[in-house]
């Protein structure tokens, strides 16, 4: 499933941000969207970070949201090796990013059954640090994907 | 931007959130409380009633037919029902300043 959304020009290895928002807008920067539809996006993520952070801790968020601007899912995944304060669960910084974006057109609950998927690699990559070490965007997919089938 | 799209923005946003919330396992990932939900249902109901009457009608009929209210387009063509629109309303210059809909499917558009 991941292997479908993984692409190398949506790998930010090195995150320049050192804020939340800031962060947010450089995620949001690498969707090949029209700079107004880039914005209402990066409204409606800081919105749900209002909600409460989705920075679920040991160093990974996973912010998210589905909008009637987008015509299909977007997967954007950034590290920071510093880390971000996120206002994460555990107050920990942040070093890993999961940006997942769809339409609300979803039959079958792609939306959701990815966000449980990502998850659940979070998981695995909280105990297996590997992902700080990783400098290439295809190695770092290969290796997110061998995650996702352990 | 038409005001009354921006506002149907915000509340599809609004919309999908609270969809999402009522998952579970979602609310196990993210921590979601119930005065949280409440929050959000609070918030729904006053962009809702920033709508005017006409549009609160239309979207919440286009709701409870499609799951949502408002669509992007997509290579011409309307992402709820993927009919192509008419060539008038593609060449529309600045087509986000007014409030569209489909003429096949009748769902609020934004191109």
């Amino acid at each position: 499933m991941l292997k479908e959304l993984l692409k190398p020009e949506r790998i930010i290895l090195n995150l320049v941000s050192t804020k939340k928002e800031d962060v947010l807008k450089e995620l949001v920067d690498v969707l090949d969207l029209p700079e107004e539809k880039k914005k209402i996006v990066l409204e409606t993520l800081i919105k749900r970070e209002e909600i409460g952070s989705t920075g679920i801790g040991k160093g990974i968020a996973i912010p998210h949201c589905r909008s009637a601007i987008l015509d299909k899912v977007y997967l954007v995944v950034g590290r920071s090796k510093k880390g971000i304060d996120f206002d994460a669960i555990d107050n920990k910084p942040v070093h890993l990013f999961f940006l997942l974006c769809a339409s609300p057109r979803d039959p079958e609950s792609r939306y959701l059954i990815t966000l449980g998927k990502i998850a659940e690699i979070s998981r695995k990559l909280s105990r297996d640090k590997k992902y700080m070490k990783i400098e290439d965007e295809n190695e770092f997919i290969e290796y997110l994907i061998s995650l996702e089938g352990k | 931007m038409n005001k009354v799209l921006k506002i149907l923005i915000v509340l599809n946003d609004l919309d999908e959130k609270l969809k999402i919330f009522k998952d579970q396992k979602y609310r196990e990932i993210f921590n979601i409380s119930s005065k949280m939900i409440e929050t959000w249902e609070k918030k729904r109901e006053n962009e809702f009633k920033k709508l005017p009457i006409e549009v609160q009608e239309n979207y919440e009929r286009l709701r409870k037919r499609y799951g949502f209210g408002l669509a992007s387009v997509t290579e011409g063509s309307c992402n709820n029902c993927n009919q192509k629109l008419p060539t008038f309303m593609l060449a529309i210059k600045n087509p986000n300043k007014e409030l569209l809909t489909c003429p096949n499917c009748g769902i609020y558009i934004i191109l």
